[in-house]
């Protein structure tokens, strides 16, 4: 035995890696006396390799001769280092049991590998392999490499010349086993957890003038991950992948595909699941590294009845400045009830727009270059949102708003000539139960704003809003500017209090809105809305409204009363008729979940009114009924049920609510007490109130339950 | 004579002490009554009613009844009757424009939660808050949307012990109420849910 502790010659020297194998051998083999033929063992050993990437140390070589011309081979390092990859093998011992020799090749036919490394683990796998030094070929086989709990069957080949090529074929890859194994080149990814297995074939074959092909199809099955923060997760995930990649030349070019056939996953920006049917999605591309830019072409997605999509884009990927340069999609006609279903809702919650029922189709296009436009086609949609305001005193919750037969043609535009948006309903409604009729309506959606482009009427009840001027601009500093002005023109008001829960009024409502803006969720009413009713005049300053259509509504206003006819305003009531004129005003009105909270309100007969003033033997009833049990029908009771009229001078009442007690007040004070109606002419009927602190909700209680029984019966 | 000359500077000293401090303790047993309040409504998914004020005037529903006799000969007199009430001051108040709409917002959303709750894959935390207690038991497609949920209940929990430190007067009871709240939760917990102990430790109600 031979201990060669000098460095080979030709290892010395600095070596490409791939070629280390090859020339060790031809070193050991032919740089080595003829006369060494002679003996039946060779041994060598080298302290140290270094190539430019990789380093060995603590080679042995034994080279052992067998009967029949056949050889035995042992190939030992201590420690192989890649420091390209950043791995380390140790322990690594190539051993040939049977190998032949003949003048210009060596072939190895039973032969194996064992290296101690967390993929590999530590038992010894079969390889194989031939090298002809003659002509360069050689073939290295290793049908049962364990990788991470699995297995690969990898087949190295090169001939003649510099082509060569690699053949794997993985099964049952343990996704977790390979993730540990990789942890620490990908120090981001060290919390992730990730499982399944990982199966099929990756050829990468390399042809002087053709260049290097790269081919992949690879299967994951069973397969899941998640980040430490859950941002990212996948489950049950079954995935196909298919790729050919070309990397000479100016630009890489290639093809994937990628068959989600099970299971979901969620991202913050979207959540994919095959739950419902598999998705699809294949492409082309072409990356050109010296420009960064990653043309994408003939991007198709389907995600079987639900989405399909085409598109071709050019990216910019220079760190840091990552762009779009050019985008073109085009959707197919897509039922917007299982797009939202499966892509939207997911990632929704605590919106106006979190549970939403849709019909009908939608249509995409987006181009983007120096100009952006997108085009938005509507037909026949209908959308309704499920989710409910929380309940307010009589009823359960309503649905914020709902929209039936809309069509229509939206195109947005940025940068480039604005064209005309075109959008029609045929009916919807507000808060269930404030029904919006059909309308058309023309708009500009340029840049940041949306501009009404002409006079438009959407009829509201029985009555109608028109609008004279819309537009809504978006600004990031300011935040949304949303400018209105219209006009109502009358609504009956048996309609309006139907729909919103109030006792049965009459009249009609009509009134000028001067302007409105919203900012932040408040929509704020500047200047005075001016509403006709009961043959006067209302008028509301200062209106606010926070969070419209959220779960909880608040309105603050003032309000003024001016010249109410208050035979009008009783005249649907059941509670009895009073003929003259109210004035009054509300001021720092305050609606929660448009119920009262608080107000400073006063209603009197107005000074100067010379209008008759009577008040039926009902109404005087009914406002002593509000007192509760004992002293119903106290009038009929009495002589004056004969009487079906009293006059009276002048009546008001005043009503300062807080902290859901109403101080109260009337037109002037009593002996004991307040009057509420003071009479006039015979018989004279005063009717005083004693409370000066009164229980709101059982007030209102009261009030209703009047206002809705049927006519009292007099005796 | 001598006791009651003691006692005097005895007295003396004491209000010289008194002075330097005044301790204003929190009131548990009233807090609890409200935080009760609030979350019984919070929990109670009844879907008929707007948020009941946690302290709510009692309103005195005797009325001031009329008598004959005020029917007099010139004319008729009629009380104007509603019941009375009497708006005592309540020592400790949890009913704000802001406690309400919190708890309106909250009352809402634990329509959402409540299955996930019932599920235990999510439970009420030791500092009054919703947690994530077993995050495999959500399905993925639920997930962002629980998580949202979650961060948007514990913004409005947070907002609302704030308030109703607040609106006391005392915004160092914060923590005070919180811890109050955390009891209440778990108390008005539904049977089968989850909450973590003082250890923090998760426990099956």
């Amino acid at each position: 035995m031979i201990g060669v502790t000098a460095i080979c010659p030709l290892a010395s020297s600095r070596l490409s890696s791939r070629r280390f194998a090859i020339r060790v051998a031809a070193s050991l083999l032919l740089g080595c006396p003829p006369s060494l033929w002679a003996v039946s063992d060779l041994g060598m050993h080298i302290g140290r390799l270094e190539g430019d990437d990789w380093r060995v140390q603590g080679v042995r070589i034994g080279l052992h001769l067998l009967p029949e011309a056949e050889v035995a081979l042992d190939l030992e390092a201590q420690q192989v280092e890649l420091i390209a990859l950043g791995e380390t093998l140790r322990g690594v011992r190539f051993h040939c049991r049977r190998g032949t020799l003949s003048k210009s090749r060596f072939d190895c036919q039973e032969g194996d590998l064992r290296a101690a490394h967390p993929l590999l683990g530590a038992s010894a796998f079969p390889v194989n392999g031939s090298w002809d030094w003659a002509t360069g070929e050689f073939a290295i086989g290793a049908p049962e490499l364990p990788l991470a709990s699995g297995q690969i069957a990898l087949q190295i080949a090169g001939g003649r010349g510099t082509d060569w090529s690699l053949a794997a074929q993985a099964t049952g890859v343990d996704l977790q086993a390979l993730a540990l194994g990789l942890a620490r080149h990908a120090a981001y990814a060290k919390d992730w957890q990730a499982q399944g297995n990982l199966g099929g074939s990756l050829d990468l074959e390399y042809a002087a003038g053709r260049g290097m092909t790269l081919r992949w199809n690879l299967e994951l099955g069973n397969a899941g991950f998640s980040a430490p923060d859950g941002a990212f997760v996948g489950e049950g995930l079954q995935v196909r992948a298919k790729g050919r990649l070309q990397p000479p030349g100016a630009a890489w070019t290639g093809q994937v595909a990628l068959d989600l056939e099970r299971g979901a996953m969620l991202t913050p920006w979207v959540f994919l699941s095959a739950a419902s049917a598999p998705l699809h999605a294949e492409s082309t591309f072409a990356y050109d590294p010296g420009r960064d830019l990653l043309d994408i072409d003939k991007l198709h997605y389907v995600h079987h009845g639900i989405i399909e999509w085409r598109a071709s884009a050019r990216l910019g990927l220079a760190p840091g400045r990552a762009v779009v340069e050019r985008l073109q999609l085009r959707t197919a006609p897509t039922d917007p009830n299982a797009l939202y279903a499966e892509y939207m809702q997911p990632l929704l919650a605590e919106t106006l727009f979190d549970a939403l029922h849709w019909s009908g189709s939608v249509e995409l296009h987006l181009e983007h270059a120096e100009t952006s436009r997108a085009e938005l086609v509507l037909r026949d949609l209908s959308v309704a949102a499920l989710s409910s305001s929380p309940a307010g005193d009589g009823g359960p919750g309503r649905r914020p708003f709902e929209l039936q037969g809309a069509a229509g043609r939206l195109v947005w535009t940025q940068g480039g000539e604005p064209e005309i948006s075109e959008l029609t309903w045929e009916a919807g409604k507000l808060l269930e139960r404030v029904p919006v009729g059909p309308a058309r309506l023309r708009l500009r959606l340029a840049d940041d704003s949306a501009v009404l482009l002409e006079d438009t009427s959407i009829p509201l009840f029985d009555g109608q809003l028109l609008v004279d001027e819309f537009s809504l601009h978006g600004s990031e500093a300011s935040g949304n500017r949303l400018v209105f002005q219209g006009i109502v023109t009358p609504i009956s008001m048996a309609e309006v209090s139907a729909a919103l829960d109030w006792p049965p009024l009459s009249g009609a409502l009509s009134g000028v809105i001067p302007s409105v803006s919203y900012q932040q969720g408040v929509l704020q009413v500047d200047g005075n809305l001016l509403i006709r009713i009961f043959e006067g005049d209302v008028v509301v300053r200062n209106l606010r409204l926070d969070d419209l259509l959220g779960v909880w509504p608040v309105m603050k206003a003032d309000v003024e009363l001016k010249n109410l006819d208050l035979q009008t305003l009783t005249g649907t009531f059941s509670f009895g008729k009073i003929t003259g004129r109210l004035e009054g005003r509300v001021d720092k009105l305050r609606l929660e979940n448009w119920a009262p909270v608080a107000f400073d309100a006063r209603f009197a007969t107005p000074a100067d009114d010379d209008s008759k003033h009577r008040i039926s033997q009902k109404a005087v009833d009914n406002i002593s009924d509000l007192g509760g049990a004992g002293v119903s029908g106290a009038l009929s009771r009495t002589f004056l049920r004969s009487f079906e009229e009293f006059g009276y001078r002048r009546l008001g009442i005043s009503c300062r609510l807080e902290k859901g007690v109403c101080e109260m007040d009337g037109i002037k004070p009593a002996a004991q007490g307040y009057y509420l109606v003071e009479g006039a002419g015979l018989p004279r009927i005063d009717i005083l109130g004693f409370n000066r602190h009164t229980d709101w909700k059982v007030l209102v209680e009261q009030f209703d339950e009047i206002t809705r029984a049927g006519p009292p019966v007099i005796e | 004579m001598h006791m009651s000359r003691l006692a005097y500077g005895f007295a003396a000293v004491l209000m010289l002490a008194a002075c330097v401090t005044i301790n204003i303790y929190f009131p548990a047993a009233q807090a609890q009554e409200a935080a009760e309040k609030i979350v019984e409504d919070i929990l109670s998914g009844d879907d008929t009613g707007a948020p009941v004020p946690a302290a709510e005037p009692k309103a005195d529903q005797s009325s001031i009844m009329a008598s004959p006799s005020h029917l007099g000969l010139a004319g008729a007199v009629l009380d104007f009757l509603v019941p009375a009430a009497h708006a005592a001051e309540a020592r400790f108040s949890a009913d704000t424009p802001e406690v309400r709409k919190l708890q309106a917002s909250m009352k809402s959303r634990f329509a959402s939660l409540k299955e996930y709750f019932d599920q235990g894959a999510i439970g009420f935390t030791r500092d009054a808050l919703v947690a994530v207690r077993e995050e495999g038991a959500i399905p993925l497609r639920d997930r962002a949307r629980v998580q949202k949920l979650i961060a948007a209940e514990n913004a409005d929990r947070n907002r609302m012990y704030k308030a109703i430190a607040s609106a006391n007067g005392h915004p160092e009871w914060e923590q005070d109420i919180r811890s109050t709240f955390a009891e209440v939760w778990i108390k008005e917990a539904g049977s089968g849910w989850w909450y973590q102990d003082a250890s923090g430790t998760w426990v099956k109600k």
